[in-house]
């Protein structure tokens, strides 16, 4: 009981920082045990800080902090395991998404393990350049679990009957999959093969893609409830830039 | 508090929002100013006054200027072909106070940050094109800070540069110059392998 408030050499990655007073840092961040968890970091801005260059995102970190109140206190940060090849360009910004993601939905001190795996699978794919697309569908569907909002890829929401490969559904967010045939209006038909592959992580069809991206943006935005995710708006900000040279 | 005068307490109140000044220090200011400095006091006030109403954006670099253009911009004997990225005027100042770089410079002011929303439309990226167009560009040094954030920034602007077809280079970074090996953290060490230099022949 005595030492309960004190963490040490906790696997965490760091998801935000921002500025708190003139030398220290608010950092939020994903950790492997007590899920999100805001540290101040004293003196984190000072020239000679020992936790200056750890305190970036995307860095596999070990760090201790202690504290009772929602707001603890770092003590140490240090690099933990295999330095990653730097991320770059797109895949980059998948994840920062994530980060925003992470910050948007997850509760607070709650412990998330298996999503802070996925999170340093998918930052390892990054890494290597791996497809974005499937990395960020998979940690969506089981982020969405994980909170409690699972989307069902095994039943029809109505009948509870399997999904059946050849017959086709709709998709509605607050439900999950309805049979085409309880709903005529919906414009989005999605397969029932489809929604088998999905639910088996089986994104190597082009189809499948595109389904999975349009039902994970609704699920999204459905559970966002009217928030707007920033770094979405930044990723459209620089497509709109390529695009025009 | 009510024991101070109210226009005092304000001016206290004033200085406290300054960066890296507490109660104390802005107490020990007002009361400066006030104990027979009056004309320091008014040489203040009118500066801020002044600097306010006149001081703008560089229509070229985006440094703060009193003209359309800041007077690194206007000078002519700087190298038109060479630009340097940075993310604040005082990282500006702090190359310029080098005296090694002969070139221009755009100041982005800030840094990539999706999850804070920052991207190529409030770093002013199209003012940044718009220069890249005029052709007398050869070279990009991006000096944007070595973190997540000002990487991310540097390889966003060097693509960008890449379709205009200017060259794109990245300050070094790695053990700092008059340091000890021993106390440099692991990651810099990390970085300062990754980007090592061949000295003496191949």
């Amino acid at each position: 009981m005595a030492r309960k408030d004190i963490v040490e050499h906790e696997p965490s990655y760091l998801m935000h920082q921002m500025p708190y007073s003139e030398t220290s840092q608010i950092v939020r961040i994903f950790s492997q045990n007590y899920g999100r968890v805001d540290l101040i970091a004293k003196g984190s801005k000072r020239p000679k800080s020992k936790f200056r260059s750890f305190l970036q995102p995307f860095l596999p970190l070990q760090l201790s902090w202690s504290g009772k109140s929602q707001l603890k206190t770092l003590r140490q940060a240090e690099i933990h395991g295999q330095y990653l090849a730097r991320i770059q360009g797109k895949h980059l910004l998948s994840a920062y998404y994530l980060n925003e993601l992470i910050l948007s939905f997850l509760r607070m001190e709650d412990p998330y393990q298996n999503l802070f795996a996925l999170y340093a699978s998918a930052l390892h794919g990054f890494s290597e350049s791996n497809p974005i697309e499937p990395i960020l569908r998979q940690f969506e569907i089981l982020m969405l679990a994980e909170i409690g909002y699972a989307i069902n890829f095994e039943t029809e929401a109505l009948s509870q009957k399997p999904i059946e490969a050849d017959l086709d559904y709709v998709f509605i967010a607050e439900q999950g999959f309805v049979s085409k045939r309880n709903h005529n209006s919906s414009p989005f038909v999605v397969k029932g093969q489809v929604i088998q592959a999905i639910n088996q992580g089986n994104f190597s069809d082009q189809e499948t893609l595109v389904c999975a991206k349009k039902i994970l943006r609704w699920s999204i935005q459905y559970h966002l409830d009217g928030k707007e995710l920033k770094s979405k708006k930044v990723f459209k900000a620089i497509e709109r830039q390529d695009g025009s040279k | 508090m009510k024991k101070f005068s109210p226009i005092l307490q304000d001016l206290i109140e004033a200085f406290k929002q300054l960066p890296g000044i507490g109660v104390k220090s802005a107490q020990r200011i007002v009361f400066y100013l006030l104990q027979g400095n009056t004309d320091k006091a008014l040489f203040l006030a009118e500066t801020i006054q002044n600097s306010l109403v006149s001081i703008q954006e560089c229509k070229i670099c985006r440094m703060y200027s009193e003209e359309e253009l800041c007077e690194i911009c206007k000078d002519t004997k700087r190298d038109q072909s060479l630009l340097c990225i940075v993310e604040s005027p005082a990282d500006l100042m702090a190359l310029e106070n080098t005296m090694q770089f002969n070139g221009r410079y755009f100041v982005l002011m800030g840094h990539l940050s999706p999850i804070d929303g920052i991207g190529p439309d409030e770093l002013k990226i199209n003012q940044l094109k718009e220069l890249f167009d005029l052709n007398t560009i050869n070279e990009v040094i991006l000096a944007t800070s070595p973190t997540v954030d000002g990487e991310a920034t540097a390889a966003y602007i060097a693509s960008v540069a890449g379709k205009f077809d200017i060259k794109a280079t990245r300050i070094a970074y790695g053990v700092p110059f008059g340091g000890e090996i021993e106390y440099v953290d692991s990651n810099t060490l990390i970085q300062a392998m990754l980007n090592r230099n061949t000295i003496g022949k191949q």
